[in-house]
């Protein structure tokens, strides 16, 4: 039997409604309980479901740069660990997405020979699927964060689902800002209206983050969104502006019919 | 009824047999107008008051490295 182990588990999106009876098992059972969610409800539930559980709220706010204190968040998270001791790290929606400290803890675990594990979880993209019934399956998706989708200059088609994450935040890698660059979402519109018409629909959504809430859903035109209202939760959802043209060589060397 | 015992009250019945009007009817008006408007920043900042509060809710993955 080991005497140390990792698991990082996520709380989904809505308060106690999207939390697996594996994730709540490692909340109730382990040693040490480490959490950093943005929620007070769920900071007052996991302290009841284990009173050994801690904040890493302090960590999260300890430096300027938000990867200083993602990588104090990971060494913390280690330190415990190596006091074989049982560790189990809760995060808020799903642990690997959008998430550093959790993923990187795991894999530094891992190479120091402990048993280390990161449990699924139900994500706002999950969310999304569901309430915008979206299969992604069918036309394909799409999904960059909105600051990396700039920089990086990510091709995309517009004949797939595209969504953008954090479209609040464009060019902000630190604490202190709360809203995007003022350059941010004009980048942003011309870089979409290099392949979308005006007209282009857009979806702006929120998932619900409680249990008796609804999600936001609103619908827009693309020219609409200099005018529309981000929060730090919204994500921008453009559904396929056409349908992708058929590769009719393709069709035909798999023997297929249009 | 404690909010969060309600919202986990909530998160494990199912919709047609929840009660949540004689529920809410227990709770501090800002809840009642919460649920009412779908405002949920005004149910988190109710939940927070009197507490420090960090909103992990945002996420710097972006890498600059060139």
């Amino acid at each position: 039997m080991t005497t140390a182990s990792l698991v990082v588990v996520g709380c989904g999106i809505k308060f106690a409604a999207h939390l697996t009876c594996e994730a709540r098992a490692y909340i109730e059972q382990s040693d040490c309980v480490l959490y950093l969610v943005n929620d007070p409800a769920m900071k007052t539930w996991l302290q009841a479901l284990n009173p050994r559980a801690v904040s890493l709220d302090d960590l999260y706010t300890s430096q300027p740069q938000r990867h200083a204190c993602y990588e104090a968040i990971t060494q913390h998270i280690l330190s415990e660990v190596r006091k074989q001791q049982h560790v189990c790290v809760v995060l808020y929606g799903h642990p690997t997405v959008y998430s550093k400290p959790g993923l990187d803890a795991v894999r530094l675990a891992l190479g120091e020979g402990f048993d280390a594990r990161i449990l699924p979880a139900i994500s706002a993209e999950a969310c999304l699927f569901a309430d915008l019934l979206i299969d992604p399956g069918r036309h394909g998706c799409q999904s960059y964060e909105a600051t990396d989708f700039l920089i990086h200059a990510r091709a995309f088609d517009p004949a797939s689902y595209l969504l953008l994450w954090q479209v609040d935040s464009i060019g902000v890698l630190d604490h202190g800002s709360q809203a995007s660059m003022p350059s941010g979402l004009p980048l942003l519109m011309e870089r979409l209206l290099t392949r979308y018409t005006p007209s282009q629909a857009v979806i702006l959504y929120e998932a619900a983050q409680y249990p008796g809430f609804h999600p936001r859903i609103e619908r827009l035109s693309l020219h609409q969104l200099p005018q529309a209202r981000l929060t730090r939760l919204t994500t921008l959802c453009l559904p396929p502006a056409s349908p992708a043209p058929l590769q009719t060589s393709v069709l035909s060397s798999l023997q297929l019919r249009a | 009824m404690h909010t969060v015992s309600l919202l986990e009250k909530l998160a494990t019945t199912v919709h047609h047999d929840s009660a949540i009007h004689t529920w809410l009817s227990e709770q501090p008006a800002a809840i009642q107008h919460a649920f009412q408007t779908n405002d949920a920043n005004a149910l988190k900042n109710h939940l927070g008051s009197g507490m420090t509060l960090y909103l992990a809710d945002r996420t710097t993955v972006v890498d600059l490295s060139l």
